[in-house]
């Protein structure tokens, strides 16, 4: 084993990104200017970024340097959150961005690329370290990959990184397809499947929360949980996205990766050493135990909805039908909950219900954590009815914490129970910002951290998990809308839920 | 009669002043509320009255990222001039909707009393959270009744530099770090980091393994007359990654109190950090560039001190070795 450095000090020093080069694929995009460009601003304002630095930009639109600067600036201005911006610094951050112009499918885009990073690596002197960010449509990844391989840019003096963004493929068959290709160019350990949802803080504290306690560990299984309940709610519509949603729909666009990497992070059996490689198996493993649903389970265990118009708050509000750029008889999933079963001896019998949503009454996401009732119950409650469980939620935003919900004596005459929350609000216990997910995820892949990234398993293992859903909603013609906006989605979901004697908080 | 304070008095204090802010027409409130916010409790020794002034202002930035029941202690020459008093510090989040708030408790003591405000204290601590010590001048060392505070408390945070008695810093570390409670931190120490950051890193990418491990020879150079203990933590800290080192202190004209220079030698090797003026080091000799570090602020140091509140394992190390450079020179 190598000696350590005894010169480092992590508990002291800020983790160290080395000099290297982002070359970002859909550099006029919607990702670029709303995540990326904020994300590494807020990172220079923090001076974690190393003065030997760089970003080049691509995209079909002709621009030069300067006027991918003066894009950049406004976007950055209007899309940097929770953050001051420094026309000063600005200044400094700006000479470190470059663009180049050119469509993904010609190859003489890919030597100009090339050369670009040959003179910015003169000037720079980013060592040879270049990560590339694949922000372009899905389905240019590959051609993106092959290009970069077809121009020998895979390797070069430094290190060579490929971040791709999600969908990982439309299927199981495409994902693996995909795959493939982007294993010709580049080996694992360069491929970093990025799932923002992973870099979110909360999601990061889940595990801080489980492994970090003593006491939430015993009771963190079934023989103590109920169910559990992931949400995630959009208050908005599709925003434009109308055409790509319209292909995607939410069970893909939400629950075969964010929501299903949120799950395995709920219910992963904890890691031997707190590794990247470690975690990672971990979550594979937990997503490979997955039940796969078999075709006539299906109809039992995932409900589709989509969104129809309703006035909300006095203003009306079109369905997903009437949406710009989609096709007013569309078969599109707004809202997916699917009741997930994890075959293994932690959680065997206990269901993970997720859903997610497009214009819900409110944006939230959250994971709620139902306990079993107490065995015998000494506090009827005024109603009749059972006292509440036990609930544990995980609020992972808007407003991002941890409570606890218990019962407690109602001050006064008799024993009348009612329920009370123990809250933890990251605002009242660290007062500084938290990073953006993207400013913890490129921090990562530029240093090498995969911890946090998906991998190859995983993503094939998630696929596999909806894959049931996928077909059966495929060969199904629904009768949509099926919800109001404004709601919590169709009633079927509900009924999926009471089938187990269960219901759906309302977050 | 004399004057007494009591912690419940304060207490019912805090909780008026919270039931006030909450009051749409009043004071830091708006329509959201306030958030309280606690995450230790950290007391403020302040060197003098007139330095209760800049204590607050730097607890103020520094209650952003730790926010902490305060409490600071105003010494007071008067022997009955015991009083408290208790105050809120908030601020708006960038970009957000609420205010957030921390509790602030003032007490002013005379020496002659600090054996009762410690036990004071006692009652003020936020439960089953951790209590830091920052103990801004060496005056309070000598005073009676102050190491009651100690067992009160998880960790202690001086500097032995700026202090103006650096033995009796030292001293005090050296017993309480004897003892194991509570832990100390030495401010010389954290204003270091900047600097060790910066040498680590330019070794590290400049310098390859083996060549490190060559190195024969160390030069910490120095203000003054005498190396600070800043001067010493960097030669043990040095000393004690490159083993094969000889490590010498060397005196320079300039400013008394800091590190003026690391200079490294080894077999075809030269690399050299030298402070040009305030803040900013040039690096000359395998690698040459001028850098401009972030000023080393009380502020900045207690940041970086109040997130680590478990051990400090180079610290442990470098503070054994530095306490024999100081003994042999």
């Amino acid at each position: 084993m190598a000696e350590p450095n005894l010169l480092l000090d992590p508990l002291r020093f800020e983790r160290r990104v080395p000099p290297c080069a982002i070359v970002i694929f859909g550099a006029n995009g919607d990702l670029t200017k709303r995540k990326l460009l904020p994300a590494l601003y807020r990172l220079a304002y923090e001076r974690r970024l190393p003065p030997a630095f760089a970003i080049l930009g691509n995209s079909r639109t002709k621009m030069n340097d300067d006027d991918f600067r003066a894009k950049m600036y406004e976007d950055v201005k209007q899309f940097l959150e929770n953050s001051p911006f420094d026309e000063e610094l600005w200044k400094s951050f700006a000479e470190k961005l470059f663009y180049v112009a050119g469509d993904v499918n010609d190859p003489g885009m890919y030597q100009a690329i090339a050369a670009r990073l040959a003179e910015i690596e003169g000037a720079q002197k980013i060592e040879g370290n270049v990560l590339f960010y694949l922000s372009t449509q899905p389905s240019f990844y590959a051609t993106v990959v092959e290009g970069l391989g077809a121009a020998g840019l895979e390797h070069g003096k430094g290190w060579r990184r490929v971040v791709i963004e999600k969908p990982f493929g439309h299927d199981l068959e495409s994902s693996r397809e995909l795959d493939r290709r982007i294993h010709k160019v580049f080996p694992e350990e360069g491929i970093y499947r990025i799932d923002h949802y992973l870099g979110k803080e909360t999601v990061q504290n889940i595990l801080a929360f489980r492994f970090g306690n003593g006491i939430f560990e015993p009771v963190w299984n079934r023989r103590y949980i109920s169910n559990i309940q992931i949400t995630a709610a959009e208050s908005i519509g599709v925003e434009g996205r109308g055409a790509y949603y319209q292909e995607a729909g939410t069970l893909r666009d939400m629950i075969q990766n964010h929501l299903s990497q949120v799950m395995a992070t709920i219910a992963m059996e904890p890691p031997s050493v707190f590794e990247s490689k470690t975690v990672r198996d971990e979550r594979a493993k937990l997503l490979r135990s997955i039940r796969i649903l078999k075709p006539d389970e299906v109809p039992l265990n995932a409900v589709a909805g989509q969104y129809g118009p309703a006035r909300v708050g006095g203003a009306d509000v079109p369905g997903f039908r009437q949406e710009p750029g989609v096709d007013p008889n569309a078969q599109t999933d707004t809202y997916a909950a699917v009741t997930f079963h994890i075959d293994n001896w932690r959680w065997a019998g206990v269901p993970f219900y997720v859903r997610s949503g497009k214009r819900m009454p409110k944006r939230v996401t959250d994971i709620a954590i139902r306990f079993n009732a107490a065995p015998l119950p000494l506090f009827p409650s005024d109603d009749g009815t059972p006292a509440a469980p036990n609930l544990l939620i995980v609020r992972i935003q808007p407003e991002e914490g941890i409570s606890l919900r218990f019962l407690s004596k109602h001050p006064g005459k008799g024993m009348r129970l009612r329920p009370v929350s123990m809250d933890f609000n990251y605002g009242t216990s660290f007062g500084e910002r938290s990073p953006t997910a993207y400013e913890t995820l490129l921090t990562d892949a530029m240093s090498g951290d995969a911890t946090l990234y998906s991998r190859q398993d995983m993503v094939e293992a998630s696929w596999k998990a909806v894959e049931p859903v996928l077909e059966n909603w495929q060969s199904r013609t629904f009768n949509f809308p099926n919800y109001d906006a404004g709601t919590w989605g169709p009633a079927e979901s509900d009924e999926m839920l009471a089938r187990n004697g269960h219901a759906w908080r309302v977050p | 009669m004399p004057a007494t304070i009591q912690p419940e008095r304060i207490l019912r204090d805090l909780a008026e002043l919270w039931t006030s802010l909450a009051q749409p027409d009043q004071g830091a409130s708006t329509a959201s509320g306030v958030l309280r916010a606690c995450s230790m409790t950290l007391l403020v020794a302040a060197a003098s009255a007139d330095d209760v002034q800049d204590a607050a202002e730097t607890m103020g930035e520094l209650m952003h990222e730790h926010p902490s029941r305060a409490i600071i202690l105003k010494p007071s020459a008067a022997p009955d001039d015991l009083s408290a008093r208790v105050y809120a510090q908030c601020w708006m989040p960038f970009g957000g909707r609420q205010q957030i708030c921390c509790e602030q408790i003032e007490i002013t003591t005379p020496e002659e009393k600090l054996d009762e405000v410690s036990r004071v204290i006692l009652g003020l601590l936020a439960p089953d959270l951790p209590a830091v010590l920052w103990c801004r001048g060496p005056g309070w060392f000598h005073r009676a009744g102050f190491e009651r505070i100690y067992p009160l408390i998880d960790k202690l945070v001086l500097d032995s530099c700026e202090s103006g008695d650096a033995q009796s810093a030292w001293e005090l570390m050296r017993r309480l770090r004897a003892v194991g409670h509570p832990r100390v931190a030495d401010l010389a120490w954290s204003r270091l980091t900047m600097w060790r950051e910066m040498i680590a890193f330019t070794l590290e990418a400049s310098v390859p393994k083996q060549e490190q491990q060559a190195i024969g020879e160390i030069a910490v150079e120095f203000y003054g007359a005498v190396p600070s203990t800043s001067c010493y933590y960097m030669g043990a800290w040095l000393a004690r990654a490159l083993p094969a080192a000889a490590l010498r202190f060397d005196a320079v004209p300039g400013e008394v109190g800091r590190v003026a220079g690391v200079v490294f030698k080894g077999p075809g090797m030269d690399l050299a950090f030298r402070r040009l003026e305030g803040d900013t080091v040039e690096i000359s000799g395998r690698q040459s560039n001028v850098v401009v570090l972030p000023h080393a602020t009380d502020y900045r140091a207690m940041r970086e001190e109040l997130t680590i509140t478990g051990s400090d394992p180079t610290f442990d190390a470098v503070f054994e070795s530095a306490d024999r450079l100081r003994q042999q020179s």
